[in-house]
């Protein structure tokens, strides 16, 4: 288990600074520049611009700016954006906003996923079953800001039940329409990953020969078909959770939510690289722990998995 | 001093109770409206926090309806010459913090903001002021660090020596043109806090200092010498999508809202009579790139304009709520020519067909670009169909940039090949900010047609040094008329301003713009 | 396993020949649209900006004017081509890397675990952007490659997962001890008992994929006019969806139906096709 942690941080050092540096040569690459549209569509004065451009060293080659932003970063300094902003401070006030509405959106993808998913696969190419893959795919083929904005319309304007912007009600209250939203789209893959995993655990030997020792339908169901049948719906439940944690761009804008995915939206529209690149290594992060995570899981589930 | 905290711990703990001179029964009026992430309040420094500021603060002189200057903070601004003016200020009008607002407090704010080394983002504005020069130079750090143009005269007097003359000086200090604001001294020491808690001299102060995403509150302030606002308390609510924020005004979350181009079309259906339409003062161009050969035939580019149906465009688009532009600034600007584009500005595709056939007609394809994610593609997109099917040519496309860095860079390094999104909306209402804006070389519309004839430039100048108003708009007419005759890009609309609703506010005013503070509320 | 029995099993299926039926109609949509429509998808009329279903119109007008129904059909191209290519690039990437990962196991495991999840934490907005604009213009084409450089991490991630499941399985263990090569050992033995969840997966990817572009288009990155294709129908629809709703419910229908088609065929497939289901 300690070779195991120590690996994975080894592993985690290289992957950061190849990241890093990936990320920032990106956003180095962004074509035009910053500083002229900091004033919006009223740019600024040349000079002006000039004097902003020279206090962010922006003049300077890219490994330069790197370095130095790298320099930074080993005192704990994760920099400021072209206002003077912060890095730290903004992402120390966007990432709760984001981990609330992606924990509530995964949760409600893993109930009603799974839940959807179970009852289609137990009753396999039944009407239930049918509708089961019709609903979910109806939600899924209409695009992300089609399905926000007529859920704001409908819940918030209609009906007034719930709030559509910002997050000045709290949880849960204002993440509830933010998060079923997005949880929509993750939906359909548990559900069909659940309902193709359960049919095929309930036609195997293995089951079979649990109904014929005669053990009750809900232990039956319960303990050995959902166990077996988890490998594959954890390994999506597990780099879905990284996606929503990455931040939902078109989400959290509609819904107003101050989050990372429009911190880094904005970040990369402004051209912001320290910005952008502490978002996406706290990522890196979130996805080696969660990659980590899934092989422990499933070998624990599946004593026949390796652990190597 | 034991009263005043008394006051203001009586005030916090219960809030109704702040509201001064006001009978206990009444309610108090609060507002809400709907704005982008200010990032900093700095009047020296924002570019997107007009709506803030506007109400922290007071301008020397005042924009209303129509662009009719009034004087604010000052008593009055005078020139014989236009080069030199002097302006007194009224007595008695104090900072939120109770300091006297002098003559002091403008010349050090103007001087500030003007400094090369601080490059705060409204410097430009004070550019013609006589030594912005030397505390601008070229390289290294300037000798100087106040402008030589500035001399106070005593604490409510002070004179400004301009480098060239420029009879629109009072438009220009009116409230949208923040860089003319003035500080209090506070604001020296430390101007990252002011920019988060700014003191200001207008009718409402802050209640606690701005903090990033979340919604700021601003209080009436009793010491204000000028006009009484409507209102007592009015928040700022953040939005990353003015959509969103439309959908909320909907609800009845927010109250007031500046409608984005993208729910123009719905607007009125929406909202009936809660949707308050007022003029701009931006006009819409379609910018065309005259570095390319294919369009330096004047008949291509009058074609173009003939080709483009903009009240179809307009009614499909908009609502109709934009307005064909007819002359080459906008109406809000007194004495701008309506209908002075003539024939030009209209819809006629036969003309059109003609002009370019006689141009010897058009060779490839042609590219319409943009800046994306600003809610103009279904603009741009009409323009290319217009211009397909009315001219003829084959393949006309409309294709956004991945954002305005991105625009900016192609547009400035003429690294266009057609025709091109171009806008200027103006900070004051005279026809010389338009026009210098586009028209001139330092004017500072970097996404607009670079067409800087020094013959303009100097009609340009001619108006600017009138003293007297109507001689000056005489003048403008006059750049225009000459412009027209180069027709170097085709004015498209006269864009408005959209104001919606909610149920609860009974009136907006108008104002240059939106006069936040004298909105009335439904009883 | 064998390939022969598949045949008899499906043909007598209504179930199987629903899906052909409707994506042979798609694919002809897409190879040969002018049959389908002879009202050019870009001849519009401003005037009849948003007009709902009318004579001469049966899915009526959009924003601009032109023809939603011919829009549907001259789209199918495009995104059919997005959807089906950028899924089967991920698709193979993925089975490559998840298979080599998976079976190899140790460094390989762990470099190429890693790079996946290089790719998954990379900002696919920032990606989309530097790749779309190194490549210079928005074509089907290159909206396909950057959509498949992101979906491929995922197949992936099971792909690896699966094979990793039933790479020490007896039956494999057994076909090792017999000294079958590495190559018919994963071919034969552990890809056919790891695809299920990956072929579940894809084929929900493909939908996907033809939404994302309409995502891609709303965030300004995406295909544009004169290309003509249901994720940009979509997003030009949703300034304006709730006055004309007729311009965004029929591309909308469209690619609904293209994916249960093909969620359904690979069901039955796969039904046909696994040991352990056929009964």
């Amino acid at each position: 288990m300690l070779r195991f942690t120590l690996r994975r941080l080894a592993e985690l050092a290289l992957v950061f600074l190849g990241v890093t540096f990936a990320i920032y040569a990106a956003v180095f690459a962004l074509p035009g520049d910053p500083i002229a549209s900091l004033g919006g569509d009223r740019p600024l004065a040349p000079d002006v611009a000039e004097r902003i451009r020279a206090v962010y060293h922006l003049n300077d080659p890219l490994w330069s700016q790197y370095l130095r932003y790298l320099g930074r970063l080993l005192t704990g300094d994760l920099g400021t954006d072209f206002h003077g902003r912060s890095v730290a401070e903004r992402l120390a006030t966007r990432w709760p906003v984001t981990i609330r509405l992606a924990l509530t959106a995964w949760v409600i993808q893993v109930v009603v996923g799974v839940g959807l998913g179970l009852l289609a696969g137990l009753r396999k190419n039944t009407w239930i079953d049918r509708s089961v893959l019709v609903l979910t795919i109806l939600i899924a083929s209409v695009p992300v800001f089609v399905l926000a904005a007529t859920a704001q319309l409908v819940f918030g304007v209609r009906l007034a039940l719930l709030p559509i912007a910002g997050i000045s009600d709290g949880w849960p209250l204002s993440y509830l329409l933010p998060a079923t939203t997005l949880a929509v789209y993750g939906l359909a893959a548990v559900a069909r990953l659940t309902r193709g995993s359960v049919a095929e655990t309930m036609g195997s030997d293995h089951v079979r020969a649990l109904w014929a020792r005669g053990l009750s339908r809900r232990r039956v169901i319960g303990i050995h078909v959902l166990r077996n049948s988890s490998i594959p719906v954890l390994t999506f439940l597990a780099v879905d959770l990284g996606f929503l944690l990455g931040g939902a761009v078109v989400t959290e804008g509609i819904f107003n939510l101050p989050g990372v995915g429009q911190l880094l939206f904005q970040s990369i529209r402004s051209h912001e690289g320290p910005t952008v690149v502490g978002i996406a290594t706290a990522l890196i992060i979130v996805f080696l722990l969660s990659s980590a995570l899934v092989d422990l899981l499933n070998s624990l589930l599946d004593p026949r998995i390796r652990h190597d | 001093m034991k009263r005043a905290l008394g006051a203001a711990l009586s005030c916090l703990l219960v809030l109704s109770s702040c509201a001064p001179n006001q009978p206990a029964d009444e309610p108090r009026k609060a507002i809400s409206y709907a704005v982008e992430e200010p990032i900093t309040l700095h009047p020296g420094r924002q570019t997107i926090a007009f709506a803030q500021d506007m109400v922290l603060f007071s301008g020397l002189t005042f924009a209303g309806k129509d662009g009719a200057i009034t004087f604010r903070n000052a008593e009055s601004v005078t020139s014989t010459d236009a080069v030199r003016w002097t302006i007194k200020l009224r007595p008695r009008w104090t900072f939120h913090n109770g300091e006297p607002v002098t003559a002091k407090s403008y010349v050090k704010a103007w001087s500030a903001v003007a400094y090369g080394p601080n490059a705060w983002e409204n410097s430009g504005q004070l550019a013609n002021i006589a030594g912005y020069d030397a505390l601008n130079p070229a390289n290294g750090k300037p000798a100087a660090t106040e402008l030589s143009g500035l001399k106070i005269v005593d604490d409510l007097t002070f004179t400004v020596t301009l480098k060239s003359p420029d009879g629109q000086f009072p438009a220009q200090l009116s409230q949208a043109q923040t860089g003319f604001y003035p500080l209090p001294e506070a604001a020296y020491a430390d101007p990252a806090a002011f920019a988060k808690n700014p003191i200001g001299n207008g009718p409402f102060r802050m209640t606690q200092p701005y903090r990033e995403t979340e919604p700021m509150t601003v209080d009436r302030y009793d010491g204000y010498q000028g006009p009484q606002p409507s209102v007592d308390e009015i928040t700022f609510k953040p939005y990353t999508d003015m959509n969103t924020a439309y959908t909320d005004v909907q609800a009845g979350a927010t109250d007031i809202l500046y409608v984005p181009n993208s729910r123009m079309g719905q607007v009125k259906k929406d909202f009936g009579d809660r949707a308050h339409v007022f003029q701009g003062l931006a006009i819409s161009y379609l910018g065309l790139p005259l570095w390319d050969k294919r369009y330096q035939d004047i008949r291509v580019r009058q074609a173009i304009s003939l080709a483009i149906d903009r009240e179809a465009v307009s009614k499909a688009i908009f609502d109709g709520i934009w307005e064909p532009a007819t002359a080459l600034t906008p109406p809000a600007q007194p004495g701008t020519p309506r209908g002075l584009c003539g024939d030009l500005c209209t819809f006629d595709p036969v003309r059109a067909r003609k002009l370019l056939a006689e141009a010897g007609g058009f060779s490839g394809t042609m590219e319409i670009r943009f800046p994306g994610g600003f809610g103009r593609d279904d603009l741009f997109n009409a323009y290319a169909n217009q211009l397909r099917q009315n001219l003829g040519i084959k393949d006309v496309t409309a294709k956004p940039t991945a954002d305005f860095p991105e625009f900016f860079e192609l547009r400035t390094g003429a690294k266009l090949s057609g025709p091109y999104f171009a806008r200027w909306g103006a900070l004051y209402a005279s026809q010389q900010n338009t026009l210098r804006a586009i028209y001139t070389r330092t004017g500072g519309c970097s996404n607009c047609v670079p067409d800087h004839d020094p013959a303009i430039a100097q009609l340009i100048a001619k108006a600017d040094a009138q003293v007297d108003p109507q001689r000056a708009i005489a003048g403008y007419v006059d750049v225009q008329k000459a412009i027209l005759k180069r027709f170097p890009a085709p004015p498209m609309f006269f864009e408005k301003n959209v104001f919606a609703t909610s149920e609860r506010i009974a009136s907006l005013d108008e104002g240059a713009g939106l006069t936040l503070e004298n909105t009335t509320l439904v009883r | 396993m064998t390939e022969r029995g598949v045949w008899p099993t499906v043909r007598r299926r209504a179930l199987f020949w629903l899906p052909v039926a409707v994506l042979a109609v798609l694919v002809l949509l897409a190879a040969f649209p002018g049959l389908f429509s002879s009202v050019d998808p870009r001849a519009c009329d401003l005037s009849a900006s948003a007009r709902p279903p009318s004579s001469g119109h049966p899915f009526g007008q959009d924003l601009q004017g032109c023809d939603v129904y011919a829009n549907v059909v001259y789209g199918a191209r495009a995104s059919l081509s997005i959807g089906l290519l950028s899924t089967l690039i991920a698709l193979g990437i993925a089975v490559v890397v998840g298979t080599l990962a998976g079976y190899a196991g140790g460094w390989v495991d762990s470099v190429l675990g890693r790079l996946t999840d290089v790719f998954l934490a990379f900002p696919f907005l920032l990606g989309a952007i530097v790749v779309l604009n190194s490549l210079g213009r928005q074509s089907v084409l290159a909206v396909a490659l950057v959509l498949a450089v992101f979906s491929w991490p995922v197949l992936a991630r099971m792909v690896r997962t699966m094979v990793r499941a039933s790479r020490d399985a007896e039956y494999v263990q057994a076909a090792r001890a017999m000294g079958f090569p590495i190559r018919r050992i994963l071919a034969h033995h552990v890809l056919p008992n790891a695809i299920g969840p990956v072929l579940a997966l894809a084929t929900l990817t493909v939908g996907g994929v033809i939404v994302a572009e309409s995502t891609l288009t709303f965030l300004g990155l995406g295909l544009r006019t004169p290309s003509v294709s249901w994720g940009l129908q979509l997003a030009t629809a949703q300034s304006r969806f709730q006055q004309a709703p007729h311009t965004l419910v029929y591309p909308g229908v469209f690619l609904a139906i293209t994916v249960l088609s093909l969620i359904t065929l690979g069901d039955v497939l796969r039904d046909a096709v696994n040991p352990k289901e056929r009964s």
